[in-house]
C-alpha cells in the first residue's frame, strides 16, 4: 500500500461568500505527480494554496505526511511552492535566491553552499550562481524557482502553472525536465494548470476539478479512456456527444435511440427502458463504414476537411446535430460529400444520467 | 529629424544657460576680491576663510542640516512602513488617508506652513528646531510613500508569499526581501525628502523661531539687510559637495550597470 | 498577530495624516469663520465676513494679478519645456539621461540662494546692467527687476523644472515608431503633432502646469526679492495677514480659498485622465 502523502478531507473555502471550493476530499501518495486540471477559475489554484497555507480552509482538514496541518503557518509546512510567474527575489543573486530557505532554517553556511551547488548541477545552471534573476532568460528563470523549492527537499512542492509564462517550445522542454528531476528527487508534486497536454504528459494521476469539485481523478489513460461525467469527457480532448434513451433491452445488449434519430445497439449495463443516456464518441473512434446496411451506422454530410499530417479532421453533420471525425491518411477516403462511419461499442462510453448532477 | 540640428542645440543651450547663469554668478562672485558683487575684480579665496568664523551663518547651516537629516530620516521611515501598510491592508477610512496624503503634494506650500503656524500657536508649542523637524516631516512623508508606492507597484507581490513560504516569518519576509526588493523606492523617496527640505523656504518661514534660523532663512535675512560674500563661498562649498555625491552616485550607477551588461 | 503588525504599518501614518493634515486645515477653517480683534488675538463668532472680504475690490484685484501672473508663468514654461523636451528626446538614450541630471542639480541647491543669485545679475548695479554699460549700448540702467519682469525670472526661474520633468517623462514616452507610422500613413509634419504628438503628451502638460500654477500664486519670497514688495501675490497677502497686520481669521479664509481653487484644478487634472502620483514622483 503506497504511503499518504497529503489528505485533504472535505475541504472547503468561501471567499466574500462565494463558494471557491465546496468540499474536496482527496489522497495524494507519496512521491506521485498529482495534476489539478480545471478551467481558470475552477478554484484548483486557491485549493493549492490551502496546501500551502498561504490560504486558510473554511472548513475541512489538510494531512501533511500524517500531520494535521489545517492551522498551521505556510513557513512551518514542509511544502514548497513554484508560483506562476517564479516570485524570484530581484535583488538577490541565484546562489542567494536558491539559499534563502536553508538561510531561513539556519542551516549551517558550508551546508547550504554543498546543498546549493548540487541543485545548480540537476538544473544544469553552473556559472550562473553571480548572476541576478533580471540577468536570466523565461526558462533560466524558472529553473532558479523550481531549484529554490528542491533544494529544501520539502515533502511536497507546490507547482502553480509554473510554465504558463513560457512559450510552446521551451515549455515543452521544461515538462521533460520537470518529469525528470521529479522522478530523480522522488518529491510528492501537486501542479495546477489549465493546459491539458501538459498535465497528460506529465502526471500520474490527474484530478479534474471543474466548479470547486473535483469530477474525476485517474490516471490519463483512464481519463481519456473512461471518463466519468459530461465535463471530463469535453475537457479532455475532443468528443461528439449525444443525448439518448433506452427503446428495448435484450439479455447483454440494448437498443437506444440517439437524438439524431438513430437506433443503436450497445451493450446492456441494466438499463431500464426509457432511461435516458449520454453516449460519447470519440472522433477517432469512427471509422469508414464500406459495408452495407450495418447496425450503428452513421451517415455524415461532410463541411469541412482539415488535413493535419498523418490524418485529416472531418466535420460534419448528421441531421442538424454537427460532429467531428477523424480519417487516417492511409486510408482509402476521397473526399466525398456523405460518408457512412460505423464505431464499435466496446470502444464508446455511455453515462446514465444519474451520474450527473 | 536632424533639420535645423544647430539651432535646436542652441536652444537646449540657452535654457541650460538660464538654469545655470545665478549659481555660475554666485561661484565666480566667491573669488572675487571687491566685497560688493559687482564687478569681478579680482581672485581671492579670503571669504572661504571668512566663511568659517562666521558664527550666523555656520548656526544656520548647522540647523539646516539637522532638521533635513532628522526630517528624513523619520520621515523615510514612517512613509515606508505606510506604503507597504497602505498596500497590504484594508480598514475602514483608508480612502481617506489616501486622499489627505495627498494634500500636502497640492495645495501651496504656504497654506501648509499657516496651517501648521495655527496648530503650533494653538497648542502654545515654542517655535524651534522642534516645530520646523515636525513641519518638515509633515510635508516630507506624502512625497516618500509616492516613490516607495511606485516600486511597489511594479514589483511582483508574490515575493512575500515566496518568502513565507521558504520559512521566513514576517520580520525577516520585510528586513531580507521586502525593504531590499523596494530599496530604489526608498532611496529615491529619501533623496526627495532631503533635497525639498533643504530647498524649503516658505514652511520654514512659519514654522522656525528664534534661535533655530536655518540657512534659507539666515540669506532671505540677509538679502534684504546686505550680503557678504562669504554667503557666495558657502553657496559655492554646498554646490561642490551636491555635484560630487551626484557624480559619485552615476558613476556607481553607470558601473553596476556596466557589469551587468558584460554578461 | 495579524493585527499587531497592521497597527504598526499604519498607526504612524493614521496619525501623521489627522494630526499633521487633517487637524491644521480644519483648524484654518474654523478661524476662517473666526473675527479678529485687531490686536493679534481672536473672537470667537461665526462669521462669513473674512470671506466676503475677500471679494472687496482690493483683494479681488490681489487675486485676479496674482492668478495671472501665475498663469503666464505657466505659459511661458510650457514655451520653452515643450520644445526642450522635444529637442532632448532626439538624442541619444545615454545623452537623455546626463542632460536630465543636469536640469535636476540646479534644483538640488536652495531656491532662495538661487534667487539671490539672480539678484546679483539683475539688479540696477548687478551683473547684467555693468555689462551693458561697459559695451555702451545704452545709457542708464536698466530696471530688470522690482518689476513684473522681476518676478517672472525668478518664477519661472524656479519653477521650470517642475514643467521640464513631467513634459520630458510624457515626450519620452511617444513610441518612434508611432511617429513613423503616421508619416507613413500620409500625415504631415502638421498633422503628426496635432494629432498624435500633442495628444499624447497632454497629460504631461496638464501635470506640469498644475505644477508651476499652484505654486506660483504662493512664492512669496519671490515677489518680495524680485518684485520690491511692489507686487503682491496671494502668497504674500496670507503671509502679511499671518506676520504683518495679524489678522489670522482673513489669512485662513484665503488660505481656504486657495485650498478650494486648488481642489478643483486638481478635480480638473484627474477628470483629463491625471494620475495622482504624478504629481509627486520626480
Amino acid at each position: 500500500m503506497k504511503k499518504v502523502m497529503v489528505k485533504l478531507d472535505n475541504v472547503k473555502k468561501d471567499y466574500e461568500g462565494k463558494k471557491i471550493i465546496k468540499g474536496i476530499s482527496l489522497d495524494i501518495y507519496e512521491g506521485e505527480f498529482l495534476t489539478l486540471l480545471g478551467p481558470s477559475g475552477c478554484g484548483k489554484t486557491t485549493l493549492l494554496r490551502t496546501i500551502s497555507g498561504l490560504e486558510k480552509v473554511s472548513s475541512g482538514k489538510i494531512y501533511i505526511d500524517g500531520e494535521d496541518v489545517t492551522d498551521v503557518i505556510p513557513r512551518k509546512r514542509e511544502v514548497n511552492t513554484i508560483f506562476q510567474n517564479f516570485a524570484l527575489f530581484s535583488h538577490m543573486t541565484v546562489e542567494k535566491n536558491i539559499g534563502f530557505g536553508l538561510k531561513m532554517k539556519k542551516v549551517p553556511k558550508s551546508e547550504i553552499k554543498t546543498r546549493v551547488k548540487e541543485v545548480i548541477e540537476l538544473i544544469q545552471m553552473e556559472g550562473f550562481e553571480d548572476r541576478k534573476p533580471t540577468q536570466l532568460s523565461g526558462g533560466q528563470q524558472q529553473r532558479v524557482a523550481l531549484a529554490r523549492g528542491i533544494v529544501n527537499k520539502p515533502k511536497v512542492l507546490l507547482l502553480d502553472e509554473p510554465l504558463s509564462s513560457l512559450d510552446m517550445k521551451l515549455r515543452k522542454q521544461m515538462q521533460v525536465e520537470l518529469k525528470r528531476i521529479q522522478k530523480k528527487m522522488g518529491i510528492t508534486f501537486i501542479y495546477v494548470t489549465h493546459d491539458q497536454d501538459e498535465a497528460l504528459s506529465m502526471s500520474d494521476r490527474v484530478a479534474i476539478i471543474n466548479n470547486g469539485v473535483i469530477e474525476q481523478i485517474d490516471t490519463p489513460r483512464k481519463l481519456y479512456d473512461a471518463p466519468k461525467t459530461k465535463f471530463v469527457a469535453d475537457f479532455i480532448g475532443e468528443s461528439n456527444q449525444f443525448n439518448a434513451v433506452v427503446v428495448s433491452t435484450q439479455n447483454d445488449e440494448a437498443t437506444i435511440k440517439l437524438e439524431i434519430d438513430l437506433e443503436i445497439k450497445v451493450k446492456n449495463n441494466h438499463y431500464d427502458v426509457g432511461e435516458k443516456l449520454t453516449v460519447i464518441i470519440r472522433p477517432e473512434q469512427f471509422r469508414l463504414a464500406r459495408e452495407k446496411d450495418i447496425t450503428n451506422c452513421f451517415v455524415v454530410k461532410t463541411k469541412e476537411h482539415i488535413y493535419s499530417g498523418s490524418f485529416t479532421k472531418v466535420l460534419g453533420k448528421v441531421g442538424k446535430k454537427e460532429i467531428e471525425f477523424i480519417i487516417y491518411n492511409d486510408d482509402d477516403y476521397t473526399k466525398n460529400e456523405e460518408v457512412k462511419l460505423k464505431f464499435s461499442s466496446d470502444d464508446i462510453v455511455i453515462l446514465e444520467e444519474n451520474n450527473e448532477e | 529629424m536632424q533639420r535645423h540640428k544647430h539651432l535646436k542645440n542652441l536652444f537646449i543651450f540657452l535654457v541650460f544657460l538660464f538654469l545655470y547663469l545665478p549659481i555660475i554668478t554666485l561661484i565666480v562672485f566667491s573669488f572675487n576680491t571687491s566685497p560688493l558683487n559687482i564687478l569681478f575684480e579680482g581672485f581671492t579665496l579670503e571669504w572661504y576663510g571668512k566663511l568659517f568664523s562666521n558664527t550666523t551663518l555656520l548656526d544656520a547651516l548647522k540647523n539646516t542640516i539637522i532638521v533635513s537629516v532628522v526630517s528624513t530620516a523619520v520621515s523615510t521611515f514612517i512613509g515606508t512602513l505606510a506604503a507597504i501598510g497602505l498596500q497590504k491592508y484594508n480598514f475602514i477610512g483608508k480612502n481617506f488617508i489616501n486622499k489627505l496624503l495627498y494634500v500636502p503634494v497640492v495645495i501651496p506650500e504656504i497654506v501648509l506652513g499657516i496651517s501648521l503656524l495655527s496648530v503650533y500657536t494653538l497648542l502654545k508649542l515654542n517655535l524651534g528646531l522642534g516645530t520646523l523637524i515636525v513641519s518638515h516631516i509633515a510635508f516630507s512623508i506624502p512625497f516618500v510613500i509616492i516613490s516607495v508606492r511606485t516600486v511597489i507597484n511594479s514589483t511582483n507581490l508574490q515575493i512575500e508569499e515566496a518568502a513565507h513560504d521558504l520559512g521566513a516569518n514576517d520580520f525577516k519576509t520585510l528586513t531580507n526581501v521586502i525593504i531590499p526588493e523596494i530599496m530604489p523606492g526608498i532611496i529615491s523617496g529619501a533623496t526627495l525628502a532631503f533635497t525639498l527640505s533643504l530647498d524649503d523656504v516658505i514652511i520654514s518661514y512659519f514654522t522656525a523661531g528664534p534661535g533655530s534660523n536655518t540657512l534659507p532663512l539666515q540669506i532671505y535675512a540677509m538679502i534684504k539687510t546686505g550680503i557678504t560674500p562669504d554667503v557666495n563661498a558657502l553657496t559655492t562649498l554646498m554646490i561642490l559637495v551636491i555635484m560630487t555625491v551626484l557624480i559619485i552616485s552615476s558613476l556607481i550607477q553607470v558601473r553596476k550597470m556596466k557589469k551587468e551588461y558584460v554578461r | 498577530m495579524k493585527n499587531k503588525s497592521k497597527f504598526l504599518y499604519l498607526s504612524p501614518v493614521v496619525i501623521y495624516a489627522i494630526v499633521l493634515i487633517l487637524f491644521p486645515i480644519l483648524y484654518i477653517l474654523f478661524l476662517s469663520f473666526q473675527t479678529n480683534d485687531n490686536y493679534g488675538g481672536i473672537i470667537y463668532s461665526l462669521t462669513l465676513n473674512n470671506y466676503i472680504k475677500i471679494f472687496d475690490i482690493v483683494y479681488l484685484r490681489v487675486l485676479f494679478k496674482s492668478a495671472s501672473i501665475a498663469f503666464i508663468t505657466t505659459v511661458i514654461c510650457i514655451l520653452i519645456s515643450y520644445p526642450f523636451c522635444i529637442f532632448i528626446s532626439e538624442k541619444k538614450p545615454n545623452v537623455q539621461k546626463i542632460l536630465i541630471t543636469l536640469v535636476m542639480v540646479p534644483f538640488l541647491t536652495n531656491s532662495l540662494i538661487r534667487t539671490y543669485g539672480w539678484i546679483v545679475l539683475l539688479r540696477k548695479e548687478g551683473v547684467f546692467n555693468s555689462i551693458l554699460q561697459a559695451l555702451n549700448i545704452c545709457d542708464g540702467p536698466i530696471s530688470f527687476m522690482y518689476n513684473n519682469m522681476g518676478v517672472f525670472i525668478g518664477l519661472v526661474y524656479t519653477l521650470l523644472p517642475f514643467m521640464i520633468l513631467p513634459v520630458y517623462s510624457s515626450v519620452s514616452k511617444i513610441d518612434k515608431k508611432v511617429l513613423e507610422a503616421s508619416e507613413d500613413l500620409g500625415a504631415n509634419a502638421y498633422h503628426t503633432f496635432t494629432k498624435v504628438i500633442l495628444p499624447q503628451t497632454l497629460p504631461g502638460i496638464f501635470n506640469g502646469s498644475l505644477m508651476v500654477f499652484i505654486p506660483a500664486i504662493g512664492m512669496f519670497f519671490i515677489a518680495d526679492l524680485l518684485g520690491g514688495g511692489k507686487i503682491m501675490l496671494v502668497g504674500n497677502l496670507i503671509k502679511n495677514q499671518f506676520l504683518v497686520s495679524r489678522n489670522w481669521p482673513f489669512g485662513a479664509a484665503i488660505s481656504i480659498f486657495l485650498i478650494v481653487i486648488t481642489f478643483l484644478l486638481v478635480k480638473l487634472y484627474k477628470k483629463t485622465g491625471g494620475n495622482m502620483d504624478d504629481l509627486g514622483g520626480f
